[in-house]
């Protein structure tokens, strides 16, 4: 499962190269954003512009993922195509996850907040 | 087999693994691709395909999973949208009925207990209709229809 790593200040950008997130690779996923993640402590925005197909399995993968950052760090997915947007509306996985069209939406959106004080 | 306005698209038959669903998948895909299947009637064939197939593989053949179990596959278009049919030797269903459970519960606030699993049926069931399941010869045969306005927010109604 290949994903590329990118520092953006105080967030992480993971962009998945594969084209399909699916029960073949679940698992692969999940252990490659286990590594990419654990030597980091910032926000991380999920690039999924290159991801044309997300099954049931793939969807968990991305729970999971969630689920490894904690509650003190946020997970937010950017770059939907139609085939993933349907598979996250269809779930309603689209009221838990923050989505933008893009990674560079998200990560404006990001700088965005991080000038107002929490 | 096809009568009427009914056209064989494809006929197809794979190893109950995983991989090998991924790649029929991928040839489904560009063969409806060839015939002129709309993007978005290609895109329910994928998901629905993708996870009644996983279902075989992780429910039908759990019990055998050396065994080499195999999943057959017909794609037939007629005027309501594509006809599924996928065969396979597996265990019978529980109760030999579909499964209808419902979407696990999503509490936002909850994070350890966001759902991993369970979305397989509901998914299949928000997307395809006119499901049949029949078991004879110690074969699975489920049947269904990816209708042609299949779409986002139309779910409920599908779902009934």
């Amino acid at each position: 499962m290949n994903l590329t790593f990118t520092r953006q200040g105080p967030i992480c950008i993971l962009r998945v190269e594969d084209s399909r997130i699916d029960a073949s690779v679940a698992i692969a996923f999940k252990d490659r954003f286990r590594e990419l993640v654990a030597g980091d402590t910032g926000d991380v925005i999920l690039d999924l512009a290159k991801v044309d197909f997300l099954d049931s399995s793939g969807l968990g993968a991305l729970v999971a993922a969630r689920k490894l950052l904690g509650a003190g760090r946020v997970l937010e997915l950017a770059g939907l195509t139609p085939a993933v947007s349907k598979v996250m509306t269809l779930t309603r996985m689209t009221t838990v996850f923050p989505i933008h069209a893009d990674a560079a939406a998200a990560a404006a959106a990001r700088a965005g907040v991080s000038l107002t004080p929490k | 087999m096809t009568k009427g306005s009914e056209q064989a698209l494809i006929r197809a038959c794979f190893p109950a693994e995983m991989g090998a669903v991924r790649a029929t998948l991928l040839t489904v895909d560009a063969r409806l691709d060839q015939r002129g299947i709309s993007p978005d009637l290609r895109a329910c064939t994928q998901i629905a395909l993708a996870e009644a197939c996983n279902n075989i593989v992780e429910h039908a053949y759990r019990a055998t999973p050396t065994r080499g179990g195999m999943i057959g596959l017909d794609i037939v278009a007629h005027r309501r949208g594509l006809q599924i049919t996928l065969c396979d030797r597996g265990q019978p269903m529980p109760q030999g009925r579909l499964p209808n459970p419902r979407w696990p519960p999503i509490d936002a606030k909850n994070l350890p207990a966001w759902p991993e699993g369970g979305f397989g049926w509901p998914i299949l069931r928000g997307i395809a209709c006119c499901f049949h399941l029949s078991r004879r010869d110690g074969q699975n045969v489920l049947r269904f229809v990816l209708p042609k306005a299949a779409a986002p927010g139309k779910r409920q109604r599908n779902a009934l």
